[in-house]
């Protein structure tokens, strides 16, 4: 026994135990489906025996790419595996990335969760980008979570220097034949003066994949970040997205795309804090509910009170396409400041039975009718996306992922 | 190709159609014309499957390979790949999917259907093309989400030019005139003229003679109250519009 499991709960324990179902970011989430998750990650992680060649053989030259849904031509690629990190391909010299050994990380407000994950995460990517350094690449990020038991965490650290610009992709693989770990990450940094960061991750690899990402980023002067979260089905998952605006003319688009079926469970929050004048967020998330899946959000605006002339809003939406599919929503503003622009919406519906008509009166079956009308749905959050790279990657992706999940709908269908 | 039979149909609980016989052969052009509520365009909607209208009794059987087969229990979809086309009164808009994408998916799923080839998105746009010549619409429309921003005329023009790339056997067209200006009827009854042909027939339900004008039909049947009181020539048409319905309805 390595004693993992007395640790990592003695820890949790000096942290105050998990978030209480009042905490404003965890308000309607399933906190004792939660528990349970957690507790069957530690326990598989505790009882895992340590592999004599754990990091088993993967190069730069036997690394099968064809394994991934899309084509790297256009990114540099990096792996993590374990704790290794492995330069795949196209290796940028305008930054510095390596592992992120000392764990470096910024959160806005953690609580007993972050704490505890963070205490046993494993490095993940520390990037670097200097003054002016301009990726021409996207950076491609695999994560492989096949030599981890119960438990995968990585703790990323982004660093954008001053009028810098890069684009990341974090991109979970799929575990091949072995038990799905939780997985755990971690990205947290800062955006200097005018720095361009877009970010993305995605994930959802099977009806048992259990996830936990939170972003937390700290932007100066005029910097823009952009973040979205494709997911592609996860069993059971939540994503944290704090932004702090702190400083004239920064800005933020999140956004994110969920498709849920079966029993999935995906909880998205969302807390940007405007702290300074003419700073701008956009939140906008989509997703599409099938089978008996409940789809979260919260979202949080606070406007603080020298964040004049600040420019916020955020829109969650949720496509219903079963009976039993539910989707519950918090959105909140919290305005200090009297010369603003803010404005937030949810809505949550069912496709209209007269454009799926519609679609089935031109020889569509019931299934094509369902993923055009997702597609048209969710779309327009890949089509904000401004790096064209990574907006390429998310409509490629999504091409791929409605099919699916369309095909196991229409199997439940069919399903008495 | 098309037989109806005592068709009896309701919708939320309101029976709408009280018994109809119709039997329409390949190249013949049927008009249904009658008061407002009379079951036109409930009679379209259940011949395309609309899953809101319930069969009660009857039946409607069409040509498949030579075989009258019944369809009341066949999917929209069954229905359309088999070469039924309803023409909608109010053409739905699709916000977010691109008119050359729908029509594109709709033509593949019917050559699938049929054992013909598909086309490449590069061929069905020059396909694609030619078709939207016959109803004058601008080739932009085709970028454009389904109806959505189409001015009246454009949405009607927009449903014939599917009629003309899907190439029913049967078209129903359901007031395919209302709330068209004098220019585009015309387009639009010349799109449908074009379209016609031996193989196919076609059915038009329409309020007014003046559509009759332009598509002059073989039979004309007067709906009213669910059922079919009368039916005729192409005269009967004219003799409506100068009398009105109220000589049938006594």
């Amino acid at each position: 026994m390595s004693g993992f499991l007395e640790k990592a709960q003695s820890r949790l324990g000096s942290f105050g135990g998990l978030p209480h179902r009042n905490h404003p970011l965890w308000k309607g989430f399933p906190l004792q489906k939660w528990e349970k998750v957690l507790d069957a990650a530690l326990e598989e992680r505790e009882a895992a025996v340590p592999s004599p060649s754990p990091r088993g053989s993967v190069s730069k030259e036997t690394f099968d790419f064809s394994l991934l849904p899309f084509s790297v031509e256009d990114f540099s690629v990096l792996l993590f595996r374990g704790e290794e990190v492995l330069w795949l391909k196209d290796r940028p010299s305008v930054m510095e990335a390596r592992l992120n050994t000392e764990k470096r990380s910024l959160f806005s407000d953690p609580d007993s969760f972050a704490e505890l994950s963070l205490a046993l995460a494993h490095p993940g990517l520390f990037l670097k980008m200097e003054a002016e350094a301009v990726l021409e690449k996207p950076l491609l990020c695999l994560l492989d979570a096949s030599l981890e038991s119960g438990w995968e965490s990585l703790v990323h650290f982004v660093e954008m220097g001053a009028r810098s610009k890069a684009a990341v992709v974090f991109y979970s693989l799929q575990n091949q034949g072995s038990p799905t770990p939780l997985r755990t990450h971690f990205v947290s940094g800062e955006l200097k003066d005018s720095s361009v960061l877009t970010t993305a991750l995605v994930s959802g690899t099977s009806f048992v994949s259990k996830q936990f990402h939170r972003f937390d980023f700290f932007q100066k002067k005029d910097s823009r970040l952009e973040v979205i979260d494709l997911g592609k089905g996860i069993g059971f998952g939540r994503g944290e997205y704090h932004v702090e605006l702190l400083e004239r003319g920064a800005s933020a688009q999140v956004s994110g795309i969920h498709l849920l079926n079966d029993h999935q469970i995906y909880d998205t929050r969302v807390r940007i804090s405007h702290a300074a004048p003419e700073t701008y967020s956009r939140q906008n998330f989509k997703c599409v509910v099938s089978g008996s899946a409940q789809s979260l959000y919260g979202g949080s605006v606070i406007i603080q009170k020298d964040a004049q002339k600040s420019d916020s809003s955020q829109s969650h939406k949720a496509l219903l396409v079963a009976p039993a599919a539910k989707a519950s929503a918090f959105p909140e503003l919290e305005v200090h400041a009297d010369d603003v622009k803010a404005t937030h919406g949810s809505s949550t519906g069912q496709m209209n039975p007269e454009e799926i008509f519609y679609l089935k009166s031109r020889a569509l079956s019931q299934g094509e009718a369902v993923h055009l009308l997702s597609e048209a749905f969710v779309k327009d959050v890949v089509l904000k996306i401004s790096d064209a790279g990574l907006r390429l990657l998310m409509e490629s992706l999504l091409e791929q992922a409605l099919p699916d999940f369309v095909r196991v709908m229409e199997s439940r269908w069919r399903t008495p | 190709m098309l037989s109806i039979e005592n068709l009896k149909a309701k919708v939320n609980d309101k029976e709408v159609l009280k018994g109809i016989d119709l039997k329409i052969k390949a190249g013949e052009v049927h008009a249904i014309m009658g008061p407002n509520g009379s079951g036109k365009s409930s009679l379209s909607k259940v011949l395309a499957g609309h899953p809101a209208y319930e069969v009660e009794s009857g039946d409607v059987k069409f040509d498949v390979n030579f075989e009258m087969k019944s369809i009341l229990d066949w999917e929209p979809e069954e229905r359309a790949r088999e070469g039924i086309f309803l023409a909608f009164q109010y053409p739905i808009e699709v916000p977010g999917v691109s008119n050359i994408t729908f029509l594109r998916l709709a033509f593949n799923a019917i050559c699938r259907h049929q054992g013909a080839s598909e086309m490449n998105e590069e061929e069905f746009r020059k396909f694609v093309a030619k078709k939207s010549e016959i109803v004058k619409l601008n080739p932009d429309f085709l970028d454009r989400a389904v109806n959505e921003g189409f001015s009246g005329g454009e949405k009607k023009r927009n449903e014939i030019l599917q009629m003309a790339v899907l190439n029913p056997r049967l078209a129903v067209l359901d007031e395919t005139d209302s709330g068209l200006d004098i220019d585009s009827l015309r387009i639009v009854a010349e799109g449908v003229n074009r379209l016609r042909n031996k193989n196919n027939a076609i059915v038009l339900i329409t309020h007014y003679q003046r559509l009759l004008d332009y598509i002059v039909p073989d039979f004309v049947h007067v709906l009213a109250g669910g059922k079919i009181v009368k039916s005729g020539d192409k005269t009967l048409a004219h003799k409506l519009e100068k009398e009105g319905y109220d000589w049938l309805l006594q």
